[in-house]
């Protein structure tokens, strides 16, 4: 508890309270919900008789990926949607036995914040960007206490702030949201969600928008608020770790509808439902060992095309083709402690991998003596910060640091790093799309940064890059096929060669080659990801750089698309490099892995060492943050505390002592900047790595 | 005029009902609020609005309607004709030879309250025979040698040489009485110093005029009213939509087109006005070719100009001479009458290049004018392209004689035809701006024989040679007069218009 | 913020002398001059030519200016050609109608497109939201100067409800005749703003109900109608003060269709006179005002921009 420790735990003016043990009287009981919405092209049940409940004390996750109507449910039984097209919202939404749907819509309002309280995804836009943060709290305690004086409510949002871990709360109080980091605007969420010592909390994705280390952090102050507020728990995630580290239960939804719901660890050890199964399968882990993913074929059901039968019919590999799948919608019953809504449940648990008969497929590391795609010495990117009359450099930002890589060819690097640690900027200086301050890249041994006119052009095409964000990374008026075949056009390839090698392209990355002719916006996000990755391929670069391939996709989808970039390369032998915040997909993907932090890498090594035995305390920290989707392992775990600091920042010594856990008074670490230094065959940036066990 | 107020209070009791914004209006229509600078004439109040700018120099005759108020000339004329009224000379003696007027001066005050006296007369002809100070009055005080005074209400003019009678008294009623230290444009561009009817009470420059009541004016009796407003407006249609909702009690200088909507609920009153004459530049290509402008001058429709631009009122004139002049003979309206084959076969003739181009002013009317002129032009074979001009640029370009042909006004020429020389463009000499070097010695002649003249049959003769060198020069072919016209309340009477087309605001009242 | 403000003041003196330069130029550039003007239809050579010595418009244009220049740098922005009053004077008479026309044309403005904007925000698909776009529709495609004409015919010729023609009564000392003299030029001004404002504050309304922060204050139970005026529009706002800004500067620039319709002693009517009177000085030190209310307008949006937003404030 050490991200909250600072504070007392409760505030002292608080009734102690028992906390009830469930099975009870449910806090929240959701029964037959449904919701649907007009669209353009007809009405679509984005929730599909939904029931469940929750126990005060308890917590349940549901867990679901894009569309599957987890949050849609709990938004519709709290009267906030506010969508224009809702066409129909029916069934019960019970709060201690109110149910809420029976409310007129102001006096429902009223419950909300009092008797139920919501946690939402992205904590920067959740807060009003124009109030002061305290006063945004206080209007969760005075919205449902007239009587309350403002000097009373300043008190106990104090008292609230402290609870929540915000350091400094009476300064802190009159700041506003963008002052805040999103770690404290979650914080600052949470104690607006608790004030009124709900006996409902529903968190909708609380940890998706922060970084690792954050997310940690709020994870523990979930638990502490379920624990202070004793109210039932409903969080809602796509992220199994998170299930299998918050969870009580779990409630998996697909398509609208609950496929399974079980105790959490019944749910990881013996799934019932084969979406449940596949989707564990598909994961990216790093506790076990690598192999190819067990990815779910196909796309998430639109749920504009709804069949007669089960939705996951087309999808999954035990039902398939048996005739019930395609015709009749299993219901949900109860099974093996749980329910499950599936004809065949009980096949599905075959689908896990197992760990000892798990083929080690992991390909050989290859050797590091391979010949350097790219080689990167001494990188520093430095960003002026101007303010002042004549736009005066007050402060520089020194995003990279003197950065040294290299890529061998048909390797992969991962890099890895918080948001602010500078790998986008390094990627983007690999293209040349920044000018570096200082330091050298050669690709295929020719000097980028000294390149220009058509040598620059030329190197570039050896250069390529996936970015996040497939919606906006292709251009909507050009055709998929025009938009992979963009790297050649540039390259002087004609038409008719192009239209060859992208048709050959689609149908490596698993596109209908057919299909080249349409618009990106026919395709879905996994889709267009591998157009974006065909055009990456298009001109037979030397190395792909992806930043955050993955990241934006769903959980079956995004297994699919790491399988296809390891098939890739395997077949060309190109080099990745891979740049993720996500670790599990890293190691899933790296050969190599770098650790970055403020601009520096702390630790590189071979992923298979640095993943078993971190050196660097941040490289451990990273690891230990990150929750495993596996619940007999829950960790007592040491997460880092505080934000990821500030670029702008002078620091002398080590950049990470602020943070670092293993005792940031030493004198080494404040006088001496440590330097890689190969230590138990990888190179590590800490005074005390052979301390880190 | 006093059921004035009564009058917006009923009709705001129909609006109320209608007006989205009655819960504004009750307050609002309550008349008469102090601090109200409304119009609606109060018995012995009126407020006019007028479209045109003031200035205060009576030797700038240009656009000062109002200058009869301030001042009081030497005599007047009785409206409509040429007879004589003592006005600031209480009488006058022409001297046997034509050479001199002796002048008696009536004992009156000027508005600061000294005596006018034969010394202020004697300033005021040195400033008129002063070329750089003396404005419109210069080139009607030509004949002038010298001003004497002989006593203190006596001054003795002297000539150059024998002067028609109706010259001396042109000059006479164009004649300002100033005191002699004020008498000059500098002292005079922004505030009167006249013995006139009405005093200056308040002048807002594009906004209001203020006239009050010279208690002390030498015709007892008058003015009848103890205030007139004059506001000011660059739009004649916010101009007319005053005078129909009662903001204003008359509207001066109207345009044509108002009359129709405005006749039958207030007087259209018509002042003689001026004229619109179409000229050609003879000092360049292709005017400079006489025959050629004797050819387009037949074709000029005057009717039809009339009729489709001054929807009727006007009467048309062949010369820049007024109808009423001594010199108007109207054969040549029949002679030189519109006549588009004579005009092809005139211009036949006159060969040379058939094609020029005709400035525009932002005139009202000025362009439908010209369009009929183009089109006429246009079925004998002259092609005029028309280039519209803005006000003041139109008037640069004119006075540098740059324009190939245009319309322009031209004054009256009240009882004597030899005025017809006022104006630039039609000056005895080479600064006239659309002959230059090439006016015609006959013209100079022709003006200098009117003003000369000195008996009838001198007189007859004078005027035949001017009207047929104006006409056989063709430079400036007449096309009508231009009526001023101001709309007043039906209420309103008294109202006059001098033959300069100045207000007369003496005798105005209300019923 | 001070050196902020003092870059501000700075850029502004540039802009100040470019506007004023760029103005004496356009001027200039226009044929004939007040002693054309002046000395009218029947003056002589010598006469105008005279005049202009008497105005000073014989000397170099760049003379001309730069005298202009050392008068206004010592406070004295010249003199009208055609009025005893100092230029000063002039617009100083000038000016408080003007912004007694904007300030109440603004006014109204807000009163009509606050409301509109809202309700069609919060209840796009209400029969009344539909209405009043057609409204802001309507309001949007009429030109100002047709309504004026419709008040005019109707609420003055017709029924003489109101004058037809405008003046300035200063409010304080006599409101009621203040209001009834300038009611329907403002009236006439304020159509056109209200429909833009409305629109914007619609638009940025209706995204700011899209944020998520207003799912967290609905969440913690807030009354809707504190939701939308504590959190929405305050939001909302900050677009529309941006328009507000530049609408109310275009009004204090005066409205010179409207000023010459109702014949209101406005500022743009005297712009407009002076122009074709090329009454140069009057034209300088109109425009010139004119700038500088724009730039003022300008700081103040940007100030209050970061009053309404700290994220600019505190940046």
């Amino acid at each position: 508890m050490r991200a909250a420790g600072s504070g007392r735990l409760r505030p002292a003016t608080a009734e102690p309270h028992p906390v009830e043990e469930h099975p009870g009287e449910p806090a929240l009981r959701i029964s037959d919900l449904v919701v649907e919405f007009s669209t353009p092209a007809g009405t679509v049940r984005a929730v599909d008789h939904v029931t469940y409940q929750v126990a005060r004390g308890e917590t349940l996750a549901v867990v679901g990926e894009t569309g599957s109507g987890k949050s849609v449910t709990v938004l519709a039984a709290l009267g906030l949607l506010s969508a224009g097209n809702v066409r129909r919202v029916s069934g019960r939404a019970e709060v201690a036995g109110q149910d809420l749907l029976a409310l007129p819509a102001r006096e429902r309002r009223t419950r909300l914040g009092a008797d139920v309280a919501m946690i939402f995804q992205d904590p920067m836009s959740a807060l009003d960007p124009v109030q002061r943060v305290g006063d945004q709290i206080a209007e969760a305690l005075r919205a449902h206490d007239r009587a309350l004086t403002a000097r009373t409510a300043r008190a106990r949002v104090l008292e609230l702030l402290t609870l929540v871990g915000v350091p400094q709360p009476a300064i802190r109080y009159d700041q506003y949201p963008h002052q805040f980091s999103g770690g404290m605007c979650q914080r600052v969420v949470i104690a607006m969600a608790i004030a009124n010592r709900p006996k409902v909390l529903i968190a909708d994705e609380p940890t998706t928008a922060l970084d690792v280390s954050v997310q940690a952090q709020i994870l523990e102050l979930l638990r502490l608020a379920a624990r202070e507020t004793g109210a039932a728990t409903v969080l809602i995630t796509h992220d199994l770790g998170v299930v299998a580290e918050m969870a009580d239960r779990a409630a998996v939804m697909y398509a609208g509808r609950i496929v399974e719901t079980a105790p959490v660890a019944r749910i990881f050890d013996r799934p019932q439902h084969p979406y449940t199964a596949s989707l564990l399968a598909s994961l990216p882990r790093l506790d076990q060992p690598q192999g190819r993913l067990r990815a779910i074929p196909g796309q998430p059901p639109d749920l504009r095309e709804r069949s007669a039968g089960c939705a996951f019919a087309p999808r999954c590999p035990i039902g398939g083709d048996r005739p019930e799948c395609r015709t009749e919608r299993p219901v949900l019953v109860a099974r093996d402690d749980g329910a499950v809504a599936c004809h065949h449940a009980g096949q599905a648990v075959t689908l896990l991998p197992q760990p000892d008969a798990r083929p080690s497929v992991a390909p050989p590391a290859r050797p590091d003596d391979a010949p350097a795609v790219v080689e990167v010495v001494g990188l520093a990117k430095v960003f002026p910060i101007r303010r002042g009359l004549l736009a005066r450099t007050v402060a520089t930002a020194r995003a990279v640091d003197g950065v040294d890589l290299r890529i061998g060819h048909g390797s992969t690097l991962g890099l890895v790093g918080e948001s602010g640690c500078g790998k986008s900027t390094l990627a983007r200086s690999l293209l040349r799309l920044l000018e570096p301050t200082a330091g050298s890249i050669r690709i295929d041994g020719a000097d980028l940064l000294r390149a220009n006119g058509r040598q620059l052009r030329r190197l570039r095409q050896r250069v390529q890059m996936v970015y996040q964000d497939p919606y906006s990374s292709l251009n909507p008026r050009l055709s998929v096929g025009d938009n992979a075949a963009e790297p050649l056009r540039l390259a002087g390839v004609p038409r008719t060669q192009r239209r060859r090698t992208v048709l050959e392209l689609f149908e490596k990355v698993g596109l209908r080659p057919e299909h080249a002719d349409r618009l990106p916006a026919e395709f879905s996000g996994g889709q267009r990801q591998r157009v974006a990755i065909a055009r990456a391929l298009a001109p037979s670069p030397a190395v792909v750089i992806f930043d955050e391939p993955v990241s934006a996709l769903d959980v079956s989808v995004q297994a699919q698309v790491l399988n296809l970039l390891r098939d890739l390369q395997d077949e060309t032998g190109v080099a990745y490099l891979f740049v993720s915040h996500d670790l599990s997909v890293v190691r899933q993907m790296a050969d190599t892995v770098a650790v970055m932090y403020l601009g520096a890498i702390v630790e590189t090594g071979a992923a298979s060492q640095l993943y078993r035995r971190p050196r660097h305390p941040y490289t451990r920290a990273l690891l230990d943050s990150i929750p495993v989707p596996d619940p007999s392992i829950r960790r007592q775990r040491v997460p880092l505390t505080g934000d990821p600091p500030d670029p702008t920042a002078a620091t002398t010594g080590c950049r990470f002592r602020s943070r670092c856990p293993l005792g940031r008074e030493r004198a080494a670490c404040a006088d001496r900047t440590p330097e890689l230094r190969q230590v138990d065959g990888r190179w590590t940036a800490c005074h005390f790595a052979e301390e880190v066990a | 005029m006093t059921d004035l107020p009564g009058l917006s209070r009923r009709s705001l009791l129909v609006s109320a009902g209608v007006a989205g914004i009655a819960a504004a209006t009750p307050g609002l229509a309550g008349c008469g609020a102090s601090g109200d600078p409304a119009g609606g004439a109060h018995g012995d109040r009126l407020t006019l609005g007028t479209t045109q700018i003031m200035q205060f120099d009576p030797y700038q005759t240009n656009s000062a309607l109002h200058i009869h108020s301030f001042y009081s000339y030497l005599i007047d004329y009785a409206p409509g004709g040429y007879r004589t009224v003592p006005a600031g000379a209480e009488k006058w003696t022409i001297g046997s030879d034509f050479r001199s007027v002796t002048i008696t001066l009536r004992a009156a005050k000027f508005h600061d309250g000294r005596a006018i006296s034969a010394e202020d007369v004697v300033a005021g002809v040195k400033r008129a025979l002063n070329p750089k100070d003396g404005f419109t009055l210069v080139q009607p005080s030509e004949f002038i040698e010298k001003a004497t005074a002989v006593d203190k209400r006596t001054v003795r003019i002297d000539f150059h040489y024998a002067v028609a009678e109706g010259i001396v008294l042109d000059w006479m009623f164009s004649f300002p009485l100033v005191p002699a230290d004020h008498n000059s444009g500098a002292a005079l561009a922004n505030k009167p110093a006249g013995s006139g009817p009405f005093r200056l009470v308040e002048y807002d420059p594009n906004r209001r005029l203020r006239l009050a009541r010279n208690a002390d004016y030498w015709d007892k009796g008058k003015p009848r009213l103890k205030e007139i407003e004059f506001r000011f407006f660059q739009d004649d249609q916010a101009m007319v939509s005053a005078l129909q909702s009662g903001d204003v009690d008359g509207a001066m200088y109207l345009e044509f087109n108002d009359v129709a909507q405005l006749k039958d609920q207030f007087t259209v009153a018509q002042g003689s006005g001026r004229m619109d004459i179409f000229f050609m530049n003879g000092g360049m290509p292709p005017f400079d070719n006489v025959r050629l402008r004797q050819a387009l001058a037949r074709a000029i429709d005057r009717e039809k100009i009339i009729k489709q631009v001054r929807f009727g009122i006007g009467d048309p004139v062949y010369a820049p001479i007024m109808p009423g002049s001594a010199g108007f003979d109207k054969s040549y309206l029949t002679s030189h009458a519109f006549d588009l084959d004579a005009a092809a076969r005139l211009l036949k003739k006159a060969g040379g290049e058939r094609r020029a181009t005709a400035a525009v002013s932002s005139d009202p009317g000025a362009s439908q004018m010209m369009q009929i002129i183009q089109d006429d032009f246009k079925k004998i074979g002259f092609e005029l392209t028309l280039k519209p001009m803005e006000a003041t640029a139109f008037l640069n370009d004119l006075f540098a004689g740059k324009l190939e042909c245009c319309v322009a006004n031209q004054p009256n020429t009240l009882q004597s035809p030899g005025l017809v020389a006022r104006g630039r463009a039609m000056l005895p000499s080479q600064d006239n701006v659309m002959m230059k070097n090439r006016v015609p010695q006959s013209y100079i002649d022709a003006v200098h024989a009117c003003n000369t003249a000195t008996n009838a049959a001198a007189q007859r003769d004078a005027y035949a040679r001017l009207n047929k060198v104006i006409v056989d020069g063709a430079w400036a072919v007449g096309i009508s007069t231009k009526k001023s016209l101001a709309g007043l309340r039906r209420q309103i009477s008294g109202y006059a218009v001098d033959q300069r087309d100045y207000l007369i605001l003496d005798n105005l009242r209300t019923r | 913020m001070s050196a902020y403000l003092l870059r501000r003041v700075g850029q502004f003196l540039v802009v100040l002398v470019l506007a004023s330069i760029a103005v004496w130029a356009m001027v200039y550039a226009l044929p004939g001059d007040a002693a054309t003007v002046l000395a009218g239809p029947d003056a002589s050579g010598p006469q105008i030519a005279a005049t202009r010595a008497r105005l000073g418009l014989d000397k170099p244009v760049v003379v001309q200016y730069l005298l202009w220049v050392k008068g206004a740098v010592t406070g004295h922005l010249g003199q009208s050609f055609y009025s005893a009053d100092s230029v000063s004077h002039t617009l100083a008479e000038r000016i408080p109608a003007t912004v007694q026309l904007a300030v109440l044309g603004m006014l109204l403005a807000l009163l009509i497109a606050i409301p509109i904007g809202t309700l069609i925000a919060l209840r796009p698909r209400s029969l009344l939201a539909r209405l009043l776009h057609g409204y802001l529709t309507a309001g949007l495609a009429i030109p100002s100067f047709w309504l004026a004409l419709l008040l005019i015919i109707t609420l003055a010729v017709r029924t003489h409800a109101l004058p037809a023609t405008g003046d300035y009564v200063n409010f304080w000392q006599h409101p009621v005749a203040a209001l009834r003299w300038s009611i329907l030029p403002a009236i006439a001004v304020a159509v056109h703003g209200s429909c833009i404002i409305a629109r914007f504050l619609a638009t940025s309304l209706s995204e700011v109900m899209q944020r998520d922060f207003i799912r967290t204050v609905r969440a913690k139970g807030v009354r809707e109608s504190r939701v939308v005026i504590r959190h929405a529009m305050r939001n909302a706002a900050l677009p529309t003060v941006t328009v507000v800004g530049i609408q109310l500067g275009s009004l204090l620039g005066g409205t010179v269709v409207i000023e010459a319709l109702f014949n209101y002693p406005g500022l743009g009517r005297l712009l407009y006179t002076s122009i074709g009177q090329r009454d140069y000085a009057v034209v300088q030190g109109g425009v010139l005002f004119v700038v500088v209310v724009f730039l003022v307008l300008n700081l103040l949006v940007d100030l209050l921009y970061a009053y309404l937003d700290p994220r600019i404030r505190l940046a």
